[in-house]
C-alpha cells in the first residue's frame, strides 16, 4: 500500500521545476492521503537536454514501513512510483535480472526499461505506478481490474496524476466541482461511467489501460480486456478438469499471496466466496486470523455462518459488531474516503471493520471479492438468464413465475406473478439489446432521480447516461453472446466503478491495508471467462463450480447456502433512535436547496415519510436515503464546507 | 344548474376517484408527471412494494378488499386501470 502523487507543467518552454516550488505541492498532495503511507519520497526529473522543451516531471510516493514506493536509476534517469502489490515479484525479479533486496519499484524499473509498456503482461497483483522514461514520456498504468485507484487532470496548466483526487485538489491542480453528469450516471450504474468521477476535470484511468503523456500529447492504451466472446469457451470442458484447473490456478493465486503480502489477515462474510479464500489460506499457512463484521438486526447479519465456518476451518476469528449508531457516525468519512456516492450504506461498517482488523496489526486482507463477477454470483446473471428463457416464448404464464424465486430476501416476492410479469417483462421484446441484462437494474436505481431539482434535471437533461456508457464499450462488445454482455456491463459498472472503489479497496486504503483478492487474479479471472455457462449457473444455483469445489473445503451449510448480499442497515443508521448529528444539518429541507442536487421539498417529505414508518423500510426507499444523504456528504466535504482543517504535510525526503 | 343525469354523476365519481389516487400516487411516491394510460410498473412510476401500499390505500379509502386474483395489471398498473377497477368494484 502506498500512495503515489505527481505533475508536469504542460508548455514546453514552462522554466524547470525546482525543489523549492514543487516539494510545498507535491507535500501536500501526500499529506492529502497519508492515511495510505506516511513516509514521503520525491524527485525531480529533468530532462537530459533543456533546449528539447520537455518538461520536469514531479513525482513522489508515500508509504508504510521501510519499502519506498518511488525509485529513480542513477544511469538513465528514469523513475517509477509504485502503489499496490504484486504478488508474483519472485517470479518477476529473476526475470528483470534483480536482486532478491529489490523494492518493487526498482523491479518495474528494470522491467519497463527493458520492455517498455509489454511488461504489464508479466505482471499479477493490484497495482497502479507512474513511469517517466528516458525520453521523458510520463506513463500512467493500472492493473487489469481496477483493484488499485488512480486519477488524473489534464489542465491548461498541466498534468497531474494521484492515487486518490483529493490530492489533486490539494495540490491545487484542481478546483472542486460536482460532476452532475457524473451524479447522474450514479443514480442507474451505481457508479459514474468509467473514466468518470464524481468531480469535473477528475478522470480515473481505466482498469487495462496505460496513459502515455509523451510532449504533452496524452495517448490512451489498453492492455488488456476480458475475453468473453463465445470462441473463448471451452465448451467440451468437463467438469473434473474444470475443478482440477481451478484448484491449481486457485490454490496458486492464495500462495502466491500469502508469501508476498505482510501481515495478513482475512474477511470472512459466513458466504461461500470468503470461506473458500479463508479455508485454503489456512490450509497452506497452517494459521490465519479471520474477521467479520456483526450487525444489530437479524436480516443483515451473518454470524451464525461465519461462526460455524470458522471452527469448521479453525481459523483464529474475531467478530467486530457495528452498530446502527456506528453507521451513522462513519458514513461521512466513508464517503471522504472513497470520493464517491454510494447506494448502500456497506462501505461504512467496512471501513470499521478495516480500522479495526488495521489496530490488530494486519497490513494485507484477503477477501473473495470478484467471485460473484466472474463466477456469475449475482441475480442479475439469474435475472438475466430467465428473462432470456422468458422472451423465447413470452405468452408463456409458466415461465415469469420462475421470478418469484429469484429474490427470496426482497419483498419483491411477495408480488402476484402477474405483477411480477409486468416488471420482469420490460424491454422482452428485444433480447438483443445491448442493455438486456442491466434494464430493470438500472431502471430500479434510476427511480432515485424522482428527486433531483429541477435545475439539475435543465443542466444534465442533454446527457444520457445509458448513451454515455454504451460509447465508451468496445466495438467487440456488441459481437459477444447474451450472458458475455451481461457480465462485461456487470463488470464495467458495478465491480470497476462501484464496488472496488466504495469498498474493495478504498475502504482498506483508508487505514493502510492492502487488499488480495485472490478470485482477481488475472489467471483465475480468464478462466473464468473460458468456463461454459453451465458451469456457472446450473438452472438456477449460481456459482456451480466454485460451489463443487467448495465441497473440499468447506462444511455444507455453507457451500450449499444460497447467497446473500452483504448489506448494512441505512435507515435504522440515519434515522434511527439516535441518529448521527450531521443528519439534522445535512438532510434538511435547506441543506439540499444549498446543495442544490435534489429538490429540498420532496427529499423533505420523503424523509419525514420515512421516519414514521412502522414496518422495515423497502429496499428501493433504503437505496433512496443513502443516495440523498451520500451525495450531501459528498458536496459538503468536498465543495460547500467552509473550511476544513488540510492534513499537516510531513517533510519529503528527495531522492 | 341541478346535474340528474346518472352518466354525469359517474363521471364526476370517476374524476374524484382519479384525483385522489393520482394526489397519493404523488405524494407518496413522488412523481407529479405521469400519463392516466401509463404502466405503473413499466416506467417506473410504483415499484414492487410500491403496488402492495397502493393496494393498501384503495382497500382503506374505497372501503372494499382486493381479491388475489384480482391483483393483476389489468386492475391496478395504471391510473386509468384503476379508476375503471375501483369503479366496477363500488357499482
Amino acid at each position: 500500500m502506498a500512495s503515489i502523487a505527481g505533475f508536469c507543467p504542460s508548455t514546453p518552454h514552462s522554466p524547470p521545476l525546482e525543489k523549492a516550488s514543487a516539494a510545498p505541492i507535491l507535500a501536500n498532495m501526500l499529506a492529502a492521503m497519508s492515511h495510505r503511507g506516511s513516509s514521503h519520497v520525491a524527485t525531480l526529473l529533468h530532462p537530459a537536454d533543456l533546449s528539447s522543451g520537455l518538461p520536469t516531471v514531479a513525482l513522489a510516493a508515500g508509504h508504510m514501513g521501510q519499502t519506498p514506493a518511488l525509485y529513480v536509476d542513477k544511469t538513465s534517469h528514469m523513475g517509477v512510483a509504485f502503489s499496490g502489490h504484486l504478488h508474483n515479484v519472485d517470479e518477476l525479479k529473476p526475470l528483470y535480472g534483480c536482486p532478491p533486496q529489490a523494492t518493487t519499484a526498482q523491479l518495474v524499473q528494470r522491467a519497463f526499461a527493458k520492455e517498455g509498456l509489454a511488461c504489464v503482461h508479466h505482471f499479477r497483483g493490484a497495482f497502479a505506478f507512474a513511469v517517466c522514461d528516458a525520453n521523458q514520456r510520463l506513463w500512467l498504468v493500472r492493473d487489469r481490474i481496477g483493484k488499485c485507484p488512480i486519477f488524473y487532470a489534464n489542465g491548461p496548466e498541466g498534468f497531474a496524476f494521484a492515487s486518490e483526487i483529493k490530492a489533486l485538489f490539494a495540490g491545487k491542480h484542481l478546483t472542486p466541482k460536482l460532476n452532475l453528469n457524473a451524479i447522474n450516471q450514479s443514480l442507474r450504474f451505481w457508479g459514474p461511467v468509467l473514466g468518470n468521477s464524481h468531480f469535473e476535470g477528475a478522470f480515473a484511468l481505466l482498469p487495462g489501460m496505460a496513459l502515455c503523456l509523451d510532449k504533452g500529447n496524452l495517448l490512451l492504451h489498453r492492455y488488456w480486456d476480458i475475453n468473453l466472446s463465445q470462441e473463448n469457451i471451452r465448451s467440451e470442458l468437463r467438469e473434473e478438469e474444470a475443478l482440477q484447473t481451478l484448484d491449481e490456478l486457485f490454490c496458486d493465486a492464495v500462495s502466491k499471496h500469502l508469501k508476498t503480502a505482510p501481515q495478513l489477515g482475512a474477511f470472512l462474510s459466513g458466504g461461500l466466496d470468503s470461506s473458500l479464500v479463508c479455508a485454503v489460506a489456512h490450509h497452506q499457512a497452517g494459521k490465519l486470523p479471520t474477521f467479520s463484521v456483526a450487525f444489530e438486526q437479524a436480516r443483515f447479519d451473518e454470524s451464525q455462518y461465519q461462526q460455524q465456518v470458522a471452527k469448521a476451518i479453525g481459523t483464529e476469528h474475531q467478530t467486530l459488531l457495528v452498530t446502527d449508531e456506528e453507521i451513522g457516525a462513519l458514513l461521512p468519512k466513508a464517503v471522504v474516503q472513497a470520493e464517491h456516492m454510494f447506494l448502500r450504506s456497506a462501505p461504512a461498517p467496512f471501513l470499521a471493520l478495516s480500522t479495526w482488523v488495521a489496530q490488530h496489526g494486519i497490513q494485507s486482507v484477503l477477501s473473495g471479492e470478484g467471485a460473484d463477477e466472474f463466477f456469475w454470483g449475482y441475480d442479475i446473471y439469474k435475472e438475466t438468464i430467465l428473462r432470456e428463457f422468458w422472451a423465447r416464448f413470452p405468452s408463456s404464464s409458466v415461465r415469469p413465475k420462475l421470478f418469484a424465486r429469484l429474490y427470496p430476501y426482497l419483498s419483491l416476492s411477495e408480488l402476484p406473478a402477474e405483477m411480477l410479469q409486468t416488471f420482469y417483462g420490460i424491454g422482452l421484446e428485444n433480447p438483443k439489446a445491448w442493455d438486456f441484462s442491466h434494464q430493470i437494474r438500472w431502471n430500479n436505481s434510476g427511480r432515485i432521480a424522482r428527486f433531483l431539482s429541477p435545475a439539475f434535471l435543465h443542466a444534465t437533461a442533454h446527457a444520457s447516461p445509458e448513451e454515455t456508457l454504451r460509447q465508451t464499450l468496445p466495438p467487440s462488445f456488441e459481437t459477444l453472446p447474451p450472458m458475455g454482455k451481461a457480465q462485461y456491463l456487470e463488470m464495467r459498472t458495478m465491480l470497476q466503478n462501484y464496488l472496488l472503489p466504495t469498498q474493495g479497496e478504498s475502504m482498506l486504503a483508508a487505514n493502510a491495508i492492502q487488499g488480495c483478492f485472490p478470485f482477481m487474479d488475472v489467471r483465475v479471472v480468464e478462466f473464468a471467462a473460458s468456463l461454459p455457462r453451465r458451469f456457472k449457473l446450473l438452472g438456477l444455483t449460481e456459482k456451480y463450480l466454485l460451489r463443487r469445489y467448495g465441497q473440499r473445503w468447506i462444511p455444507p451449510e455453507v457451500y450449499g447456502r444460497p447467497k446473500f448480499p452483504y448489506r448494512a442497515p441505512i435507515v435504522e443508521a440515519l434515522l434511527g433512535k439516535t441518529p448521527p448529528p450531521w443528519v439534522q444539518t445535512l438532510l434538511s429541507k435547506e441543506a439540499f436547496e444549498n446543495v442544490g442536487v435534489f429538490d429540498g421539498d420532496k427529499c423533505s417529505k420523503f424523509i419525514a415519510r420515512l421516519r414514521t414508518l412502522q414496518k422495515p423500510p423497502s429496499e428501493a426507499d433504503a437505496m433512496t436515503l443513502n443516495a440523498l444523504a451520500t451525495t450531501q456528504l459528498l458536496t459538503w466535504h468536498f465543495i460547500l464546507s467552509p473550511s476544513l482543517p488540510s492534513p499537516s504535510p510531513s517533510p519529503l525526503s528527495w531522492l | 344548474m341541478t346535474v340528474s343525469s346518472p352518466f354525469v354523476l359517474e363521471a364526476a365519481s370517476m374524476d374524484s376517484i382519479r384525483l385522489k389516487i393520482r394526489s397519493f400516487i404523488s405524494d407518496t411516491f413522488f412523481v407529479d408527471d405521469f400519463e392516466d394510460n401509463a404502466s405503473f410498473l413499466k416506467n417506473g412510476t410504483i415499484d414492487s412494494t410500491g403496488m402492495m401500499e397502493l393496494v393498501n390505500f384503495i382497500e382503506q379509502s374505497f372501503d372494499f378488499k382486493v381479491a388475489d386474483s384480482e391483483l393483476v395489471p389489468e386492475n391496478l398498473d395504471s391510473l386509468d386501470n384503476l379508476v375503471q377497477f375501483i369503479s366496477r368494484k363500488k357499482a
